[in-house]
């Protein structure tokens, strides 16, 4: 018999593992409870200025386009795992898919997202090949009536009377890649996010400088000349029980920064932070550009209070003491925090999980990417081509 | 006449009859399943006997490296086959692009496919953790290596280190093992003592030139892995020699014998450059190890705090917690020598920048770490160049590696993954024994050729070479990635460049296409 594995979640983790595990002749199931493989990367944009700043945002869709190849991968998105069952070599797996829309039947032609009044049908990244529903947005998801882009649609992939899908499947090995959850920056009240919307996240800057060509984040003709990025927002924070380090959020504030800047060569952008992470390849010398290019200052602001320039309050900056300062956007580097959905997972999974609340593999169940601890894209998916790379040697010395 | 078809994805609503003309004999729409669609166009291809077609659909690219291949499978040439991805277009725009696809197939023409034995040896240099752990990989999937190493015994600086390692692994007793299963293994030759000199050939036939004990030997391989290792720098800019009092952090374990002399001690860090992972890692395992075992008052300077790694946080919390003192300095701290002491002035701005003097028995410098042996890797042509696409573990050159702290600043977690995933993706390359490539989609046309090596210097994966007999230059295609930099360069236009051909692009281009 050959061997099946299951792995769930599509970022860059479970990509790579997913590839990995087929390149050894196993059978894949990619599991994705989004509409769409790619996970939070597919959302970030290209970094590069005049030249590549490694990033490495583009690995994403490269390695979607491998997997939708490979004979031995299946791809089941908008699909959850709901129960585990068995022992390391044997496991049971109940699946449950919502079918309201059917991605073998939509063909991205875009009428749905014409006649939705509430904007809910998108695409989840760039690179996906049907269109999903937002539940959030979706009138008939808060109990109001609406099939307009149902009867739109041309090929009938939208059917809100059509039910969900559940089946089992046996597989031998399970890879748990089910990523992470930005930092809920509204946790950090006096950093004004959600009350003040020209206080943003790192995220929200990426997706805003993938969708458009200039610094017009907000769609609205301004353009922000004066950029504060606030550095460790939910990372290095005993409070919130996140006394560690996220690792990306030092490389993608900077190249921000950098991208900003080139977009937009008058921005003027400043860090507050605690330490500069350094280290990871070709991050030096990006570090030594920003240097010159933008300022440094040592201290993270007790209280940023809105108006036309949003106010930004120090105990201590730089050596200054109390100080108060100005800025035209202020964007929050939040970090890295366990996915919403950890504690769920550790329980179908008989998982233990880490003291900030990130998974722990066992026999038989591996974790690979962010959902085991804070990684960059290209970490996460080296992680999990690691990680297949060692389920497969201890499924063949079981098997042999 | 050219026989041509048309494939239209399910949904694109492409009005088919607008493509009907002398050369499209068939027209047919796909299912929107990647595989299904792949089998029909195949199916359809054979039974009409096509010289070539066009594919429209919402996101051909999705699909494009799969075809080639099941092409390939098929026997048919994957390069008569234009993609048109319709995405975002409307009635009008589509017209344009399926129009202007057509009259770039029009410009296609065949490639051919080559099969090459390969060699499945693979030749390691370096006989440290990186390649150690790349050979086992590599042995558990079947492939013979070869371990060249420069010293007389292999393990490399883990052998004499151990602050690389913070977590549960023991590293001596990791490098006991895996040697202990290397040397028994027949089918792993171990060249100790022995330097690597020439590197000739390409991806499936690699020859290496290495000077031995017992003099100069080649070895024959499919791929090379350079598992180079790191190397330390002492760190100039601090003005400080090595001395009774100044000792540099990877040689900290030799002053033992007379520790105690040594009441207050500080590790200065970040001094040339901005320091790593490691050695704060490094830095904070021997504070800790100092205070417990010396009863020493223990001092960190610092400019940023390295804490981006999975031990580095707690870690740093817990030195703090026991009573190691941090600082941070953002001009380097001067040094002054003082009766058996050295005094260190520096301006904290955590502490409202107030000059701190602090005299130390003991003043521990951070070197720099570099990737060893680049010298090498220039020599032959290899780099791990600002391209992501190749992390982690591939190079410029089709089947050269890197591996280890030779490519990045590296723990031994990591040292362990690149090994292991590098073992994998050789043991994809070469598992078959058998390389298949295109033969001649970028081919120079000798009589253009005028022998200017612009080629040979752009080629980034060492490629383009020159035939003295011809007297032109030569792409050789086992190499070549079909990345098109050497078509597009060429002064004299000698380099074709199939299926991106000037006068098929050109063509699309004017009937409007994107």
């Amino acid at each position: 018999m050959k061997a099946s594995a299951l792995v769930i979640g599509g970022g860059p983790a479970g990509l790579g593992a997913a590839l990995k595990l087929a390149g050894a002749g196993i059978k894949v199931y990619l599991v994705e409870k989004e509409g769409a493989v790619g996970g939070w990367g597919a959302r970030y944009v290209c970094k590069a200025t005049d030249s590549c700043q490694q990033c490495s945002a583009c690995l994403i869709p490269k390695k979607i386009q491998e997997v939708y190849q490979h004979p031995l991968v299946e791809i089941l998105t908008n699909t959850q795992v709901v129960d585990v069952e068995g022992e390391p070599g044997s496991f049971q797996v109940r699946l449950q898919r919502d079918q309201t829309l059917d991605p073998t039947l939509c063909n991205a032609c875009g009428r749905c997202l014409e006649a939705c009044p509430k904007a809910a049908v998108d695409l989840l990244n760039p690179w996906a090949v049907s269109y999903r529903i937002d539940k959030e947005r979706c009138k008939v998801y808060s109990g109001e009536d609406c099939d307009l882009c149902a009867r739109a649609c041309p090929t009938g992939a939208i059917n809100f009377h059509r039910p969900g899908a559940s089946w089992d499947l046996s597989v031998q090995l399970v890879v748990a890649a089910i990523g992470h959850e930005p930092f809920d920056a509204r946790r950090k009240y006096r950093l004004g996010y959600g009350r003040f919307p020209r206080v943003i996240t790192g995220l929200e800057l990426e997706e805003a400088l993938n969708r458009i060509e200039g610094t017009d984040i907000f769609g609205d003709g301004w353009r922000p000349l004066d950029v504060a990025f606030i550095q460790c927002v939910g990372s290095r924070d005993v409070q919130e029980g996140a006394d560690y380090c996220s690792r990306v959020c030092c490389k993608y504030a900077l190249r921000l920064a950098g991208l900003l800047r080139h977009r937009e060569p008058a921005t003027k952008a400043t860090f507050y932070y605690m330490d500069i992470q350094t280290g990871g390849k070709g991050f030096p010398e990006i570090y030594r550009q920003a240097r010159d290019d933008f300022e440094f200052m040592r201290g993270i602001p007790a209280r940023i209070d809105g108006g036309d320039r949003l106010k930004l309050h120090f105990d201590g900056v730089s050596g200054e003491g109390f100080a108060n300062r100005e800025h035209d956007l202020v964007v929050l580097s939040v970090g890295i925090a366990p996915s919403a959905n950890t504690a769920e997972m550790a329980r179908l999974l008989t998982l233990n999980r880490d003291e900030h609340g990130f998974l722990k593999g066992r026999e038989g169940i591996y974790v690979a990417g962010t959902a085991g601890g804070p990684r960059d894209i290209s970490e996460s998916l080296a992680h999990g081509m690691e990680t297949a790379a060692k389920a497969i040697i201890k499924l063949e010395g079981r098997e042999g | 006449m050219a026989r041509w078809g048309a494939f239209i994805c399910d949904g694109t609503e492409v009005d088919a009859g607008s493509l009907a003309g002398e050369e499209v004999v068939v027209t047919t729409t796909l299912p929107p399943q990647p595989r299904e669609l792949v089998c029909k166009l195949i199916g359809i291809w054979t039974r009409f006997d096509l010289d070539g077609g066009i594919l429209i659909g919402a996101v051909p690219e999705l699909v494009e490296q799969g075809l080639k291949e099941s092409f390939r499978q098929a026997g048919l040439d994957p390069f008569r086959l234009v993609l048109v991805d319709l995405r975002g277009r409307d009635a009008v725009g589509k017209d344009r692009e399926i129009k202007a696809a057509l009259a770039r197939a029009r410009h296609l023409e065949p490639v051919a496919w080559t099969k090459a034995k390969a060699q499945q040896r693979v030749l390691i240099i370096g006989g440290g953790a990186a390649g150690l752990q790349t050979a086992l990989g590599l042995r558990k999937l079947g492939l013979p290596v070869v371990i060249v190493e420069q010293e007389q015994n292999l393990g490399g600086r883990l052998t004499k280190l151990d602050g690389l390692c913070p977590w549960d692994e023991d590293p001596q007793g990791w490098i006991r093992s895996a040697l202990e299963v290397l040397q028994r293994d027949s089918e792993v030759e171990i060249l100790s003592a022995s330097k690597p000199l020439a590197l000739k050939g390409q991806v499936g036939d690699f020859t290496l030139e290495v000077q031995s004990p017992a003099g100069p030997i080649t070895r024959r391989g499919g791929a090379v892995v350079l598992a180079l290792g790191s190397t330390v720098r002492w760190p100039q800019s601090s003005g400080l020699e090595p001395g009774p009092h100044v000792v540099g952090l990877t040689r900290l374990d030799e002053l033992t014998p007379i520790r105690l002399h040594y009441k207050k001690v500080a590790f200065l860090l970040d001094v040339d450059g901005l320091g790593s992972r490691l050695g704060t890692l490094s830095a904070l395992r021997s504070a800790l190890r100092i205070k417990d075992n010396w009863g020493s008052e223990v001092h960190i300077l610092c400019r940023n705090l390295k804490v981006d790694g999975k031990p580095l946080e707690s870690m740093y919390r817990k030195a703090r917690d026991r009573g190691v003192v941090f600082f941070k300095y953002e001009e380097l701290p001067r040094a002054t020598e003082q009766r058996e002491k050295i005094l260190l002035q520096f301006k904290d701005p955590d502490l409202d920048n107030v000059v701190v003097d602090e005299a130390y028995d003991l003043i521990v410098l951070e070197e720099e770490i570099l990737p060893a042996g680049e010298d090498l890797g220039r020599a032959w042509g290899v780099l791990q160049p600002a391209n992501v696409h190749l992390y982690p573990v591939e190079t410029n050159r089709k089947g050269i590696y890197m591996v280890g702290g030779c490519r990045d600043e590296m723990d031994f977690p990591g040292v362990i993954q690149d090994g292991t995933i590098a073992a994998g993706e050789i043991g994809a390359l070469l598992g078959q024994g058998v390389l298949i490539y295109e033969e001649d989609r970028v081919r120079v046309e000798t009589e253009k050729c005028v022998f200017c090596l612009t080629c040979v210097r752009l080629c980034p994966h060492q490629a383009a070479e020159i035939d003295l007999v011809k007297e032109a230059a030569f792409i050789n295609p086992a190499a070549c990635q079909a990345c098109g930099m050497c078509a597009a360069d060429c002064p004299a236009q000698a380099i074709d460049y199939k299926a991106y051909d000037n006068e098929g692009i050109l063509a699309q281009l004017e009937m409007g296409g994107r």
